[in-house]
């Protein structure tokens, strides 16, 4: 990334305390949040579809923010931009691959894990 | 992942043999375990084989595989011991963790969602994430860091254990193979911590050893005194000094000067009492160590010492006369090997001092050797902090009775002893190697006060003494020849007096260098002349401007006839060699007069003028010439020649 396109994405995100605008994207923070949509919700309303969409929802965002989170670590990290891209991309993989997984549900649908 | 963790590493060179073995054990260890388990139980819970198998064991696979990646960078340090890569170890082995109790609870024909294993997943995945977005700290140079032994046993254990448990199951062969090339691993580094044990033992007997006479060396001789010591043996240290041995390698090279080391070494165990300890500290230094702490007995094994060495040593069909001096030192309880080794050397000091060959330690030298040792470091410090002063002593022209130059004399204002003479500190500067520094204090000095009589408009020249190792060294003239430059002095302002023995040792760079002054115009004189070797051939060959006859010969003029003939003819040979003749230590008219008879060139002593510090020779010089103008009378009588005989 460019130094114009760091700028531009510290003036989309605000330039008085980026430092504090970052830490919105901590994978912890999300975590928390994914923790709390888990324990709030599911326990009261497991196998109903609520649930299912409401851990969707909170797995969808808290993948969203740790990808963001790295994707501003790979703008500000110039000499570690390859790596952290690299990473991204493995994460982006992983949680496509999961989620048309977890989406399909039934074993047979599947080849890979090899089922017994 | 596998290329985020390779290329998010600073490039650093290959870890050497030992580090690699050491993170192949370590790691080989981990899989083992990992593979024990976690991947064993696991590939139970399946039917298929080969890739099938593969296939279902990859995820859990590639997170143990990323997991050993970044514990192997860590072991070749191409990681630093930090959360960072704490953060990564744990991401990793959590997503293992997550997809082995996937498998593990997977059920016939469905994939459950379970919140706790979503919630391991998102830890872990957040866990990698923190990692990754830290800024690494610094890594630091690689640094020989071998692993604890324990930890590398505790690893080949592991790796026996999964040999010996001959896991089943369908990926009990890889766990075969891997504790296997653990094993192999643990064997070569066990093979090069043998090997490197052989080296260290070896570089410790070198250690300890002499390498020119094969004796104990001086860390092997105070680590036994300090073992004996701690032990309350009774003994006693005798260091030996040969000497005269500096002259045996100037004059006949340093090769025979090791023959002689050797071979004094050789008869000091042969001819010596069984028993006796004998180890060379280094240069002509021995030491002897006896298990006695009786003062007559130790005295006696140093007088047998000095016996044994006293019969000439021949080397070349050359009989070489080697003696020796010996300070006896006992030792006391609680002393230390440094405690004894200091006694030892104020006694051999004593020894040398006294030439009496052999002595014992005297607590009253002690004190003497103290004083001399705090001299020194005041000595130091007051060539440090300028406390050396130059005064200078008047030197005329014989028939013009004007004055031609000044004699720069060193002296040291003592914050507490007051003004000393040289003869009072010149000796331990020589001793302790000050003689350097303090002459470059001397030539600041000089050249400084130089210039400045030159800018009051005087023409007389400045003379200072140099002595003979500060010649041929490689510091005290090139900052002469930078001084004289930097002052900008007239040509010739400035004489360094030298003596004779500076020719002895190097005649050939001595008369380089003499040549070299006098390219930079620095007249060159031989002080003391008539005292040394006095070798014609030096007058012949070497570039000298000056003879400075030496006192002895003026001060006896007057009532030795041989000194006068010396005078006499050293006068009329000078002449002849187009060289000026100066005679120091004129202390009397009569003298003076007879010097002037004998058409001696030029006077100094204290008939003329004592040394006096800078700021009095200028006024004296002024008053000197106004009366040698006005009133000759008024000056002291240096023309009576009738006195004289």
């Amino acid at each position: 990334m460019s130094t114009g396109a760091q700028a531009m994405l510290a003036h989309t995100l605000g330039t008085a305390t980026p430092a504090s605008r970052w830490h919105l994207l901590n994978p912890f923070a999300w975590l928390l949040v994914l923790l709390a949509i888990s324990v709030v919700f599911v326990p009261q309303l497991v196998g109903t579809i609520v649930s299912e969409m409401a851990l969707v929802a909170s797995i969808a965002i808290f993948f969203t923010a740790l990808v963001s989170r790295l994707c501003v670590a790979a703008a500000r990290q110039a000499h570690r931009r390859a790596p952290l891209l690299l990473l991204t991309a493995g994460i982006c993989l992983w949680g496509v691959g999961s989620a048309m997984l977890s989406a399909a549900e039934v074993v047979t649908t599947v080849t890979f894990p090899s089922p017994r | 992942m596998v290329a985020f963790l390779l290329t998010d590493v600073p490039r650093r060179t290959v870890p050497t043999l030992v580090v690699g073995l050491e993170a192949a054990v370590i790691c080989g260890a981990t899989a083992c375990l990992a593979a024990l388990i976690g991947l064993g139980p696991v590939s139970l819970v399946f039917d298929g084989q080969g890739v099938q198998l593969l296939l279902a064991l990859l995820y859990p696979a590639i997170d143990l595989t990323l997991a050993l990646i970044v514990l192997a960078q860590l072991l070749v340090q191409q990681r630093d011991r930090s959360r960072r890569t704490a953060a990564l170890l744990a991401g990793f082995v959590g997503l293992a963790v997550a997809d082995c109790s996937f498998l593990l609870t997977l059920p016939s024909d469905r994939y459950v969602s379970s919140v706790a294993l979503n919630l391991l997943y998102a830890t872990s995945f957040a866990v990698v994430a923190y990692a990754a977005v830290v800024r690494p700290a610094e890594v630091g140079a690689i640094v020989d860091q071998r692993l604890r032994a324990r930890n590398l046993v505790l690893a080949a254990g592991v790796a026996v254990t999964a040999l010996a448990m001959g896991p089943a199951g369908p990926i009990g062969w890889c766990v075969t193979a891997t504790a296997l090339v653990t094993l192999l691993a643990a064997g070569g580094r066990l093979a090069l911590a043998l090997h490197e044990a052989q080296g260290a033992a070896e570089a410790f007997r070198l250690s300890r050893t002499d390498e020119l006479t094969g004796l104990p060396n001086r860390r092997a001789v105070l680590a036994d005194l300090d073992r004996q010591l701690a032990d309350d043996r009774r003994l006693a240290l005798m260091l030996l000094d040969l000497d005269g041995f500096k002259d045996i390698n100037d004059s006949l090279g340093h090769t025979v000067g090791d023959r002689v080391l050797v071979l004094v070494a050789q008869r000091l165990q042969v001819r010596l009492r069984p028993g006796l300890a004998v180890a060379r500290l280094g240069g002509d230094e021995f030491a002897l160590v006896a298990l006695t702490d009786d003062p007559i007995e130790a005295m006696e094994l140093g007088r047998a010492v000095t016996d044994v060495l006293a019969e000439p040593v021949e080397i070349r069909g050359l009989a070489v006369s080697v003696s020796a001096s010996v300070g006896v030192a006992l030792g006391i309880r609680g002393d230390t090997s440094t405690d004894l080794l200091r006694r030892a050397d104020v006694a051999m000091y004593q020894a040398k001092s006294t030439r009496v060959g052999c002595a014992l330690y005297d607590a009253a030298q002690d004190r003497v050797t103290h004083q001399r040792l705090r001299r020194t470091e005041d000595l130091r410090r007051g060539i440090r902090e300028g406390e050396l002063v130059i005064w200078y002593q008047p030197q005329v022209d014989a028939a013009t009775q004007a004055v031609l130059a000044v004699e720069a004399l060193i002296r040291w204002q003592h914050p507490v002893e007051g003004l000393l003479t040289p003869a009072a500190f010149l000796p331990e500067a020589r001793r302790h190697g000050l003689m350097p520094a303090l002459s470059i204090s001397v030539i600041r000095k000089v050249v400084d006060d130089a210039r400045r009589w030159v800018g009051e408009g005087f023409d007389f020249r400045v003379a200072l003494n140099c002595a003979p190792p500060e010649i041929l060294g490689s510091h005290v003239i090139p900052f002469l020849f930078e001084a004289v430059t930097a002052a900008e002095l007239p040509k010739d302002t400035l004489l360094i007096e030298v003596t004779e023995d500076s020719f002895i040792a190097e005649p050939e760079r001595a008369r380089e260098r003499l040549l070299e002054l006098r390219d930079r115009h620095v007249q060159t004189a031989i002080d003391d002349y008539g005292t040394g070797f006095s070798s014609l051939a030096y007058l012949r060959d070497l570039p000298v401007s000056e003879l400075k006859l030496d006192r002895s010969f003026v001060a006896t003029l007057l009532r030795d006839h041989s000194s006068r003939v010396i005078v006499e003819t050293t006068t009329r040979m000078a002449h002849s060699l187009g060289l000026r003749l100066v005679a120091e230590g004129v202390e009397d008219a009569p003298t003076a007069a007879a010097l002037i008879a004998m058409n001696v060139d030029v006077l100094q002593g204290y008939h003329i003028a004592p040394p006096m510090p800078f700021t009095s020779v200028g006024p004296w010089v002024r008053q000197w010439s106004a009366a040698l103008t006005r009133d000759p009378a008024s000056l002291p009588q240096v023309g009576d020649a009738s006195s004289a005989h």
